[in-house]
């Protein structure tokens, strides 16, 4: 096969990723907690002939964007936005800690503060935060710190990572820490009650991103196409037995 | 390419989100309306190459991965339980919960409802029910030759009889409360009924810790902010058509692949 081909179909392949990706940000732009995500390339270059090097197009990863979304009032008590690179620590149905922004929390019948799932939000001690019965003012400070009219209730657990980027999405608005731990030190993050951060994804941005995946693809079609007529031609004039 | 699919669970969830709020804008004047918010996640992600996973024998691990998303689904239906505002009104029997609680109505196959609408009339009897006919739990009737009905902040409907000086206690309205109100099922004409979501009901009388007060001649309209209604209904057009947008560029794309010589 020739080169041009493969290289062309390195490009379609990853452009057609990017097109996922970009479908999916432009699907969650108004998911509550979504971190737009981005998509890396890099060349792998082989050199058949020397002196010509050739380069293929690998989607290298993609990297989420880390800038924070806008916060929306919405005046529900339980309702909390984060601003600063922290995240809030939800068990889920596994059992294992996975970390969100989305702050749209809710209460059990038993009084354990939860997510839209269902899954309990974790509080400093490891455990769910339960409002004791009867309390209905429910202060939530900024950092955390849960309150009641008789006194404070818990502490809402805010994980900042030595590496914020190294957080992979899982869906549901789930980030698993691979192979992290939070620092400890969660003093750059503020939780602001009665509001919540919405998705970050910048739709003017998308969209123009959207116009260049398209314009590429047809472009590395083209060429294809292109290549195909010259092989055509080349058959057709080369093997001409005379 | 999975971009049409995703623009798909886009679409539908844009959908939802528009027909929650114009429920909500629909129901702006509805006594006792409590607003709802439509909640979306995102779905799993595919893993084409795994973050964390060794990149060479060296033992250099991938710092970042290729994760690429399904879309979005819409998770819940959220119903918001603020206090909406107080309308006063001329009617003895239009009475607001200023705070916590919920009437409870008795429906005709015998169970329970619960409402914060307290727009209550007299029926040919003399006992407080709602617009529908369904009296008010603890059942309370009110004597035919009253000439007015008072009911104060703890619930206590008094009935002034005409020749006698102190006014007839008729009953004591009972408020239930709810450790989860958002967990209520809706069941509509402005009735909850009880799920294993919402909790089982404490009942006591208005005015008592951690439930709310009664004010007489009020109705409580419902809470929807239409400000904010109509500045979510916008961004929902318009994540709605950028949705179609890339439908329609995921579609080129395959048309082009399709003129593939």
């Amino acid at each position: 096969m020739e080169s041009p081909l493969l290289i062309a179909l390195s490009g379609a392949d990853a452009l057609s990723r990017r097109m996922d990706m970009v479908a999916n940000n432009i699907a969650n732009s108004n998911t509550v907690g979504y971190r737009a995500q981005d998509m890396l390339f890099e060349t792998q270059t082989i050199t058949p002939t020397p002196g010509q090097p050739l380069d293929f197009v690998v989607d290298r990863s993609t990297y989420n964007d880390l800038a924070a979304g806008p916060v929306q009032q919405t005046g529900n008590p339980l309702d909390v936005a984060l601003t600063g690179p922290g995240y809030l620590s939800v068990k889920d149905a596994t059992g294992a800690t996975v970390y969100t922004r989305a702050g749209a929390l809710k209460m059990n019948p038993d009084g354990s503060i939860v997510d839209a799932l269902g899954n309990p939000v974790l509080s400093d001690g490891g455990d769910a935060v339960t409002i004791p019965d009867g309390i209905s003012n429910i202060a939530i400070a900024g950092d955390g710190t849960v309150s009641g009219e008789k006194g404070v209730i818990g502490k809402l657990a805010i994980a900042e990572f030595p590496n914020p980027q190294g957080l992979v999405p899982a869906g549901n608005g789930y980030f698993k820490a691979d192979k992290q731990t939070p620092t400890g030190d969660a003093s750059n993050t503020r939780v602001i009650q009665g509001s919540l951060e919405n998705s970050n994804v910048q739709p003017v941005r998308e969209m123009t991103q959207m116009l260049e995946v398209s314009r590429q693809y047809q472009a590395v079609v083209n060429i294809m196409n292109q290549e195909h007529d010259r092989i055509t031609n080349a058959i057709k004039t080369l093997g001409k037995v005379s | 390419m999975k971009a049409m699919a995703i623009a798909a669970t886009g679409m539908a969830a844009q959908e939802t989100n528009v027909n929650v709020i114009s429920n909500n804008i629909a129901n702006s004047s509805t006594t006792g309306f409590k607003a709802q918010r439509a909640e979306f996640q995102d779905l799993l992600y595919e893993n084409i190459r795994r973050p964390g996973s060794d990149a060479s024998d060296a033992g250099t691990i991938v710092p970042t991965g290729i994760q690429i998303g399904g879309g979005v689904r819409t998770a819940a239906v959220y119903r918001m339980h603020g206090q909406g505002d107080l309308k006063t009104t001329d009617n003895p029997l239009d009475i607001a919960i200023v705070g916590r609680g919920f009437f409870q109505i008795q429906m005709p196959d015998g169970t329970t409802s619960y409402t914060r609408a307290g727009s209550l009339q007299l029926n040919a009897q003399g006992v407080i029910v709602t617009p529908d006919g369904n009296p008010v739990l603890p059942q309370i009737t009110v004597p035919i030759d009253a000439t007015s009905v008072t009911i104060n902040a703890s619930g206590q409907v008094e009935a002034s009889i005409d020749g006698q000086v102190t006014p007839t206690v008729a009953g004591q309205l009972q408020l239930a409360n709810f450790v989860n109100p958002p967990g209520l099922e809706a069941t509509g004409d402005n009735m909850f009924k009880e799920t294993p979501a919402s909790g089982s009901p404490t009942t006591a009388a208005p005015g008592s810790t951690g439930f709310g007060s009664i004010r007489q001649f009020t109705v409580e309209s419902s809470n929807v902010n239409i400000v904010s209604q109509i500045t979510d209904l916008i961004s929902a057009q318009r994540a709605y058509e950028m949705n179609s947008r890339t439908v329609k560029t995921a579609d080129e794309m395959m048309q082009a692949l399709n003129q593939l010589k």
